[in-house]
């Protein structure tokens, strides 16, 4: 069973990736904390982690740099309203395998998973 | 917010507004005018001082973009926001103004003196409606996510939920009964 990590403030859509996903049969784990989310990514491994660029205390960009200091071959994926914020090309520097504009189709996410 | 009678600035050139700039912050804010209409800047954003009518003064946070353009790119309307600082500025103050100059436009927030206890503001990123805590979803201006993008935090509000992802409340439903 593939293994996915949604780290994102915005209790709405990790509810939804999370029911969606997890209906779908993936294992979905989950954070609104970023601090407690990249902790869990650093600590698990995944086959999919989601991380939303702007949240409060930290952001994305800073999450997937530390997710891939630590695990080179993670896949990380940036969620965002804004495909333009800096923080993207920050990410994508980091080694994020791409973004997410909100809102996004859950199939997109499958797609990356496959 | 200053003192004067909007009829005061009306019918009459920018001049009037930009009279009232502290002398040693007005070229910084013309300076900062010109680079946005010249295209070197991607948005209008100076903090300054303003004189109130009482002859005082108080900082200023201003932005601003242009919403029409003329057909050779150049800007046609501006549109954007200004927070009052106060006399000082304090260590943290920028991100206090902002949020004391959200509650002031959404009307609702104001009236019940609902709070932000994050330094993000939710909008929807399907309607671009504002999120105000224990209220609900509120129209507000769509330029808002444009003039303080680090500000902003993409959620999503119910019935876009709704629209969006019907397999969501379908697999709610089935889960709870």
């Amino acid at each position: 069973m593939k293994r996915i990590l949604v780290i994102d403030d915005e209790k709405n859509i990790v509810h939804v990736v999370d029911t969606i996903l997890s209906d779908m049969g993936y294992e979905v784990r989950t954070s609104t904390d970023p601090t407690e989310g990249e902790q869990t990514a650093l600590a698990e491994d995944f086959d999919l982690i989601l991380v939303d660029l702007r949240m409060p205390r930290r952001n994305g960009a800073e999450i997937a740099e530390s997710i891939l200091k630590e695990k080179p071959d993670a896949s990380v994926l940036v969620i965002t309203g804004y495909p333009t914020d800096p923080l993207v090309k920050k990410a994508l520097a980091a080694g994020a395998k791409g973004i997410l504009k909100k809102p996004f189709e859950i199939a997109k996410i499958v797609d990356y998973l496959n | 917010m200053i003192g004067y009678e909007p009829s005061q600035f009306r019918d009459v050139g920018y001049e009037a507004f930009t009279a009232l700039l502290h002398h040693d912050d007005y070229e910084r804010a013309m300076q900062a005018m010109r680079d946005y209409l010249s295209g070197s800047a991607i948005m209008y954003q100076v903090d300054y001082r303003i004189k109130r009518r009482d002859g005082s003064y108080t900082w200023y946070i201003d932005r601003g973009y242009a919403v029409e353009k003329h057909p050779d790119g150049s800007p046609r309307v501006l549109r954007g926001l200004v927070f009052d600082l106060g006399a000082e500025i304090a260590e943290g103050a920028y991100d206090e103004a902002i949020f004391q100059g959200l509650r002031s436009v959404i009307p609702e927030a104001a009236r019940t003196g609902a709070t932000h206890d994050r330094r993000l503001v939710t909008i929807c990123s399907v309607c671009l409606r504002v999120d105000i805590p224990d209220k609900g979803w509120f129209e507000l201006s769509k330029d808002l996510p444009e003039i303080i993008p680090e500000h902003i935090s993409h959620g999503i509000c119910p019935d876009c939920i709704h629209t969006m992802y019907p397999e969501y409340e379908r697999t709610k439903g089935e889960k709870e009964s």
